[in-house]
């Protein structure tokens, strides 16, 4: 357990489209978690219990640390010995990429890219919507820091390319 | 007289294949560019937790191993 998580990830990143999610390896009781983790480092993300099992699958038995990109592709996992894993610079960098980080054209976030996409876009544009960080990135096709027409034919292109 | 060698020959490459899948098996975890493995955990307060509530959101998974 690395106490700035909460400070420096969790808190951090908790407004914008990120989740922290702490695992007991150990099968601990509800009570052991809370007085092992919770309590001593006030954390405010969720922990779940009973996850040895799961450990298991991720290949983990101690202190480890995997971050998940928007897509459920595991883009870090870890490294070092025990006790050196947690390398907070590394692991907010990649977090604020990946924060960044969107499908072009996929402006509501939904994996497909179609005629609602252009739909969204164009309420961006008539200011009926405001985007959230990742919405304007994939709104913003050509990345001239505006959403507006040129944007919607690139939209469109992506779509006929798609057919 | 021919039959000894073969018989220990079997066994040699099925004690080496059973060597192979046992390494594997030991090897097999998750790493950067595969895709996380689902699960559906409870928190602390009782409430159900699955990696895929959060689609579209960056996860920080914090396992906890008293280590």
């Amino acid at each position: 357990m690395a106490p700035s998580i909460e400070q420096n990830v969790w808190r951090a990143y908790q407004n914008r489209e990120f989740q922290a999610i702490g695992i007991d390896l150990w099968n601990g009781s509800i009570q052991q978690v809370r007085s092992q983790y919770q309590q001593p480092y006030n954390i405010t993300y969720p922990i779940l219990i009973n996850g040895s099992l799961l450990g298991e699958t991720y290949g983990v038995s101690q202190d480890y640390y995997f971050i998940v990109d928007k897509g459920g592709i595991v883009q870090y996992r870890s490294t070092g010995g025990l006790g050196q894993r947690y390398d907070e610079d590394t692991v907010t960098d990649i977090i604020e990429g990946l924060l960044d980080d969107c499908k072009k054209a996929d402006v509501d976030l939904n994996g497909e890219i179609d005629v609602l996409d252009i739909l969204l876009a164009v309420n961006f544009i008539l200011e009926q919507t405001d985007p959230n960080s990742t919405q304007f990135c994939a709104a913003d096709f050509n990345d001239d820091g505006n959403i507006d027409i040129l944007d919607l034919l690139g939209i469109v292109g992506e779509i006929l390319e798609g057919l | 007289m021919r039959s000894i060698p073969s018989i220990t020959l079997v066994i040699i490459i099925t004690g080496f294949l059973l060597f192979s899948i046992a390494i594997q098996d030991i090897q097999a975890e998750v790493g950067v560019g595969d895709q996380a493995p689902e699960f559906t955990l409870t928190d602390l307060d009782g409430n159900t937790v699955s990696l895929s509530d959060f689609t579209g959101q960056v996860v920080f998974l914090n396992f906890l191993g008293y280590g």
